[in-house]
């Protein structure tokens, strides 16, 4: 189907560019909690793009499922992971505050 | 130049790059980090030679609970602590030759076997009938080469024992409080690991899965446990702790001995493969998971917190 493929591509496209975003913000932006915000906002949303991208090719409901749960769970997981990133950050910076 | 080969090419690159980063890093709390990207590397990397059994077990052992474990252990040394001096040039300077030596004529004989035809794999797939499982790489650890996976059980085992015997009393607990998005999380990812670990036992009959990767899951759900707002296996009893460590062993032992009678140690007969395999891969599951659990701890020091009851 040329429809699906054309979609998978434009998918892994979209999600090519905001790996590539994320990448670029790792490595240019000041401070830890602003490199934090680039990894996971849009790296998810990357994933999100090539996982998509992967569902097209597929016509098996149970891969369709599996490849959606890899998503679901990254999202869950590195929100969680960068909730506890960002509160030790926190912690560390005002506990240096206190210091002098 | 095909895009496989490019991929290859950057993948290769990417690996060895790594790997001098890897060394160099000034902190242990760097190293350890890059030490798992380039853990997930070579997980592809065994992707893209057709082995996804060994790349789920190096993604889940050699990158995720090999980094837990390390980090753990960086949570009572420091992560910023930098390596505590340069190693002595007359030890480096020889490990650096020797090491590049052995990669080179390792090199050079997959170079030279590139083209030979492939050793056992024909007898391997020949006897998969007989093997009790149709997942060639579970019939080679589980069946034809028991005797591997035994020793293998055993030195997990004996690793998982020194931990628990060498570290002294417990030097804190786990890091408190947890929050409520952890507690969220964990509310979540619980049932999800004890679907997937079953799951992943049960598939290891048939496509890429097995006890090491099910147990290596299990694990990271101990480890998750240990963080969380209700670090339950640390009060455990010491008796259900040396069991569940012991188990997979144990069972492996026993079913080795029970097959004497059928002629050779390990050597099951064909109608009762399937179920003892099964079995072994369950208890063995358990056991993995329990002893990279009991290491996490015991690496954090948050082992013996009570010397009554705690594990």
């Amino acid at each position: 189907m040329i429809v699906f493929d054309l979609l998978s591509a434009l998918f892994i496209c979209m999600g090519v560019f905001f790996f590539f975003a994320s990448a670029v913000g790792l490595l240019r932006f000041p401070d830890t909690l602003c490199r934090m915000h680039a990894l996971a906002k849009a790296d998810n949303l990357a994933l999100g793009c090539v996982i998509l991208g992967a569902v097209f090719q597929q016509t098996d409901p149970l891969i369709i499922g599996k490849l959606l749960l890899i998503w679901v769970v990254t999202l869950l997981s590195s929100a969680t992971g960068g909730f506890l990133l960002a509160q030790r950050i926190r912690r560390k910076h005002l506990a240096q505050q206190e210091a002098g | 130049m095909t895009t496989g080969l490019i991929f290859d090419i950057v993948l290769a690159f990417s690996l060895v790059v790594l790997a001098i980063i890897t060394l160099r890093q000034r902190t242990p709390g760097e190293s350890v980090v890059q030490l798992m990207i380039f853990g997930l590397l070579l997980a592809l990397s065994w992707l893209r030679v057709d082995a996804p059994d060994l790349a789920l077990t190096e993604a889940a052992i050699g990158s995720g609970v090999t980094g837990a474990l390390l980090l753990a252990a960086l949570h009572r040394t420091g992560f910023g602590t930098p390596f505590p001096s340069a190693v002595s040039p007359w030890i480096r300077y020889p490990v650096t030759i020797g090491c590049a030596l052995l990669g080179a004529v390792l090199s050079l004989v997959v170079m030279y076997t590139w083209d030979q035809p492939a050793g056992l794999t024909d007898p391997a797939y020949a006897h998969l009938e007989e093997s009790g499982t149709q997942n060639p790489v579970t019939a080679v650890i589980l069946n034809y080469r028991g005797y591997d996976t035994l020793l293998e059980i055993g030195v997990l085992l004996v690793a998982a024992l020194s931990v628990y015997t060498l570290s002294g009393p417990a030097s804190g607990t786990p890091v408190k409080p947890p929050g409520p998005i952890f507690r969220f999380y964990m509310r979540v990812m619980t049932p999800v690991f004890w679907l997937v670990v079953p799951y992943m036992v049960w598939v290891g009959g048939r496509a890429p899965g097995g006890a090491f990767q099910a147990g290596a899951l299990l694990s990271g759900l101990g480890a998750l446990t240990l963080l969380g707002p209700t670090p339950w296996p640390l009060r455990l009893k010491r008796r259900v702790v040396r069991w569940g460590l012991s188990l997979g062993f144990s069972l492996f032992l026993v079913t080795a001995a029970w097959m004497w009678q059928y002629g050779n140690l390990l050597a099951y007969p064909t109608e009762q493969a399937a179920t003892w395999i099964l079995l072994i891969e369950i208890a063995c599951t358990l056991s993995i998971g329990i002893s990279l659990t009991v290491m996490f701890a015991g690496c954090a020091g948050w082992l013996h917190e009570d010397p009554e009851r705690a594990v």
